[in-house]
């Protein structure tokens, strides 16, 4: 696997850096050289997916600041730090695009305070370790095309909800830790909303499971791709389980209760300062991209069109996949933003409700549906008995 | 006869020896001047008898001799009578009047109140503590007692801003 | 964590809007107790007032309630003037009731953006402030100033209407009455609004008189009390307008209550810019003491009774002025209705009884 970016460096190991092989061959045995070039390339292609998310972060970051706190406020959202693309038609073209760069570089400026009847260990580590570290491994496992993908391993997506699952551990080590009772309510709530919402996030998925029989984003998307209609049409119910189970995970309005401004100051982060608290807030909008990322693949049909539309297309032009993936990313995005502008926030109480009493029923009965028709109907899914 | 009159008849059938002062003003205020001693047993007629329901404010006024308590007491169900009630307290050293909290509820923090701006004590008081000015204001550096409530006619401002003298315990 | 624990809100928290502290005792996320710390901005009105002219106390009272100033100088100078016997012309009080009226508007403008925010919905805040700026732009037109305005004196008012007044209020009313439509279709429809306000903070019927509850609180619970019916002032008896009522007592019952005022308001500052006589005295010499006596006078403030008792002493100076704050009396039933709810009930029904604390304080 692996993007194919970076192959024209391998075909150039013999001559082009000239320096690398002259170095290194001395060095090495020659069994070893194969395995350090993949290396080198895969370290690549890791760089690049990481750029590409976090970049995608602030942007994201960015557009939420342009609509939800923006234009849904009456106002503007950030508007001054940017390039100056010019002056014409009477008004100066900026659009705050460095606004975040320059707020990150603000946030690593400031002073990095430790409370100081802080459980100093389990504060400073588990915070990098299971909130922050966790989201930035998962890079490797989404597909940026119909194909390109570094890694396809057959537990697939597996990995990231394993992952993902280590959130809630490090917000209840960090809200516990830093011996704030603000922060102890906060972490125990979002450690009792996460773990209550995985259960229907994961029943959703299941019935993608059952109908595609893998784990694969790329084959999960590919299957898709010979229906006629994405997953997201033909079990709507499954669709908006996922929806709002991914809310919940992520923390966003309407279940945004472990950081509740109006009770819990700032919930599990209220001791958090300087760069801590700006990467708690990227790593929760990290999850949200790499959450959209999912939704697109399992329910929109990753980069294919419905309808069959340019299926050889897609499949052969890495270029067209990747814009059609980020364009359905931007859309799915926008629908969180778009309902974080216009909803109140939901009760602790009434969130367990809605998750247990709601949620997982639904799934079930949606899991249900899938079985009956794959038992009578599997035509419906394309597949063929 | 109008319903003030009515109520007010009411009142003086029941404690006419103990009213010392019955007027109306303004057709629907009923002034009232009743004894310390029984200002439990009027008010607790005027609550469950003439069925006044709610306790607006308790105010009280220095006169230099001696305090005056004035309860305001209405009813919420469209009768515009408002009852003051004054309450005399002649003791300006120790002066003490009884609680009505247990009539009406509401009467807690209006007594808090009057305790913390006058100095009147209030007897049997759930709860008696300063309201508006911090509960530490009695360890404050204070030169004379009329400092310590400001409400009194003979306050005056302490020479230099208070300094926070924390507890020491 | 069924361990009982103290948690402080306040005094700057995000719960209070103002200084105050609430000291809640909790057990997991259930309220065992709550207990209310005022006093933070305690400035002593009530003395001061003792050693001003009465017409240089008039100031203070607009500083009693920034979100409401020209509601509590309404309620000073009707009492000094009924103390005074003085009688002021139709035409003045027709202005000031319209402007009490796009008072109330402004003021429940200002609760609404602060519920909506305690329960979530951040957009409201915004939307119902710029909603706001439009009202309190028209009072600036009239009296000058945005917020401190000083506009009543005893004897009637300090300047007359400015031009085109009547035009700009009736187009302020049509835009606020389609806004308000909308912003109350808005939060209607919302189901979570609904069960973050429907069945919390329920205060019942008697409890409410007994503690003391005024205003919008009172009517929630199923009182019909309004103080411009039941001992008119103003014009309010020449009028036509409804009194919302509620039996429910909870948070939405309040919501749904403040919300019909301000159609009440809307429709009362209609009647009155109809009925507004032309010709009158906007402002007469008004007597220079205080005459010997005391006066009990009651207004209907945005958030309930308002009430000055001043007792006047046949001098300039009143001998005693007595505020009867509404916020006051419903932030004393604050930890009754908070004991035995949820830890995430405490911002809305804090936010429900619509506080002040300048007014609280004092």
């Amino acid at each position: 696997m692996g993007y194919g970016l970076y192959d024209w460096l391998l075909d150039g190991w013999e001559w082009w850096p000239g320096i690398i092989p002259l170095l290194i061959e001395p060095l090495v045995p020659p069994e070893h050289i194969g395995p350090i070039r993949s290396f080198v390339i895969d370290s690549l292609e890791m760089t690049t997916i990481l750029v590409f998310l976090i970049v995608n972060t602030i942007l994201l970051i960015w557009l939420e600041r342009k609509i939800s706190s923006g234009r849904a406020w009456t106002a503007r959202g950030p508007v001054f730090i940017d390039f100056n693309y010019g002056h014409f038609f009477g008004r100066t073209w900026k659009f705050g695009l460095l606004q975040n760069i320059a707020e990150f570089l603000k946030f690593f400026s400031k002073e990095d305070i430790v409370p100081e009847k802080a459980d100093k260990f389990p504060f400073n580590v588990g915070f990098f370790a299971f909130v922050v570290a966790p989201p930035f491994i998962l890079g490797a496992l989404l597909p940026l095309g119909a194909t390109l993908v570094i890694a396809d391993p057959a537990v697939g997506f597996l990995l990231i909800f394993a992952l993902f699952s280590l959130y809630p551990v490090g917000v209840l080590i960090t809200g516990w830790s830093s011996n704030n009772k603000y922060s102890l309510i906060g972490g125990f709530r979002s450690a009792v909303q996460m773990i209550s919402y995985e259960i229907p996030l994961m029943l959703s998925i299941a019935s993608v499971v059952l109908v595609t029989n893998s784990f694969s984003f790329v084959e999960i998307a590919k299957q898709q791709a010979t229906l006629l209609l994405p997953f997201a049409i033909l079990m709507p119910i499954g669709f908006i389980i996922f929806m709002a189970a991914l809310t919940a995970e992520t923390e966003r309005v309407p279940f945004d209760i472990p950081e509740a401004e109006a009770e819990l100051v700032m919930g599990w982060r209220t001791e958090l300062t300087g760069f801590r608290y700006m990467m708690s807030m990227a790593t929760e909008y990290f999850i949200l991209l790499i959450g959209a990322f999912i939704g697109v693949f399992l329910f929109w049909g990753g980069p294919y069109l419905p309808f069959n539309l340019f299926k050889h297309e897609i499949e052969t032009i890495h270029l067209l996949a990747f814009l059609i993936i980020l364009v359905k990313l931007w859309i799915f995005i926008f629908l969180y933003i778009w309902v974080r502008a216009s909803l109140p926030r939901v009760r602790p109480d009434q969130l367990l409700d809605i998750g247990w009493k709601g949620l997982i029923p639904l799934a079930i009965l949606n899991i249900i549906y899938i079985v009956l028709i794959m038992l009578y109907y599997p035509q419906f899914f394309g597949v063929v008995p | 006869m109008s319903v003030a009159e009515n109520h007010l008849n009411r009142l003086k059938e029941r404690f006419n020896t103990k009213l010392s002062i019955t007027e109306i003003s303004e057709t629907n205020r009923i002034r009232l001047q009743i004894p310390v001693e029984d200002l439990v047993d009027i008010m607790q007629y005027i609550a469950s008898e003439l069925l006044f329901t709610s306790l607006e404010a308790i105010s009280g006024v220095d006169y230099e001799t001696h305090f005056d308590v004035v309860y305001h007491i209405d009813r919420w169900d469209g009768d515009p009578t408002v009852l003051q009630v004054h309450v005399k307290v002649n003791d300006r050293e120790n002066p003490a009047i009884p609680t009505i909290t247990p009539i009406w509820e509401s009467a807690n923090w209006h007594e808090r109140e009057l305790f913390d701006l006058f100095g009147i004590s209030i007897i049997n008081h759930p709860n008696l503590k300063r309201l508006l000015l911090p509960e530490e204001w009695d360890d404050y550096e204070h030169k004379h007692i009329s400092e310590l409530h400001p409400m009194r006619r003979d306050y005056h401002l302490p020479e230099k801003p208070f300094s926070f003298k924390p507890h020491t315990k | 964590m069924s361990e009982q624990m103290y948690i402080h809100m306040g005094p700057q928290h995000p719960v209070n809007h103002g200084l105050w502290t609430l000291k809640v005792k909790t057990a997991g996320e259930l309220v065992i107790d709550a207990e209310v710390l005022i006093g933070y901005v305690f400035r002593m009105i009530e003395k001061i007032a003792e050693s001003r002219p009465y017409n240089a106390i008039q100031p203070l009272t607009n500083r009693l309630c920034y979100v409401s100033g020209m509601s509590w100088e309404a309620s000073y100078t009707m009492a000094v003037e009924k103390l005074m016997g003085v009688e002021v012309s139709k035409r003045a009080q027709y202005i000031r009731t319209i402007m009490l009226e796009l008072q109330r508007i402004a003021s429940h403008l200002t609760w609404l953006s602060a519920y909506s925010t305690d329960v979530g919905v951040v957009t409201m805040l915004v939307i119902a402030y710029r909603e706001r700026e439009y009202v309190l732009d028209l009072l600036e037109h009239v009296t000058g100033s945005r917020m401190m305005y000083n506009y009543f004196t005893a004897g009637g008012l300090r300047r007359d209407l400015p031009q085109g007044f009547k035009e700009d209020c009736h187009n302020l009313t049509h835009y606020l009455e389609e806004r308000l439509k909308e912003y109350k279709a808005i939060l209607d429809d919302s189901k979570v609004f609904l069960l973050r306000s429907e069945n919390v903070g329920i205060i019942t019927k008697n409890d409410a008189l007994n503690l003391g509850a005024t205003g919008p609180v009172l009517r929630a619970s199923g009182v019909q009390a309004d103080l411009r019916k039941i001992e008119p002032y103003l014009v309010y008896d020449e009028l036509e307008f409804d009194i919302p009522m509620r039996t429910s007592g909870d948070c939405y019952a309040r919501y749904e209550i403040r919300m019909e005022e301000m159609f009440q308001s809307i429709r009362l500052i209609r009647q009155a810019l109809d009925q507004i006589p032309l010709e009158g005295e906007i402002l007469q010499k008004p007597p220079r003491k205080l005459p010997k006596g005391d006066i009990y006078f009651r207004t209907e403030d945005p958030r309930g009774e308002a009430a000055f008792y001043i007792i006047g002493n046949d001098d300039r100076i009143p001998y005693r002025v007595k505020i009867k704050s509404p916020a006051y009396s419903n932030l004393a039933i604050c930890n009754y209705i908070l004991k035995g709810g949820k830890v995430a009930d405490i911002a809305p029904t804090v936010a429900s009884i619509d506080l002040c604390m300048g007014e609280i304080d004092r």
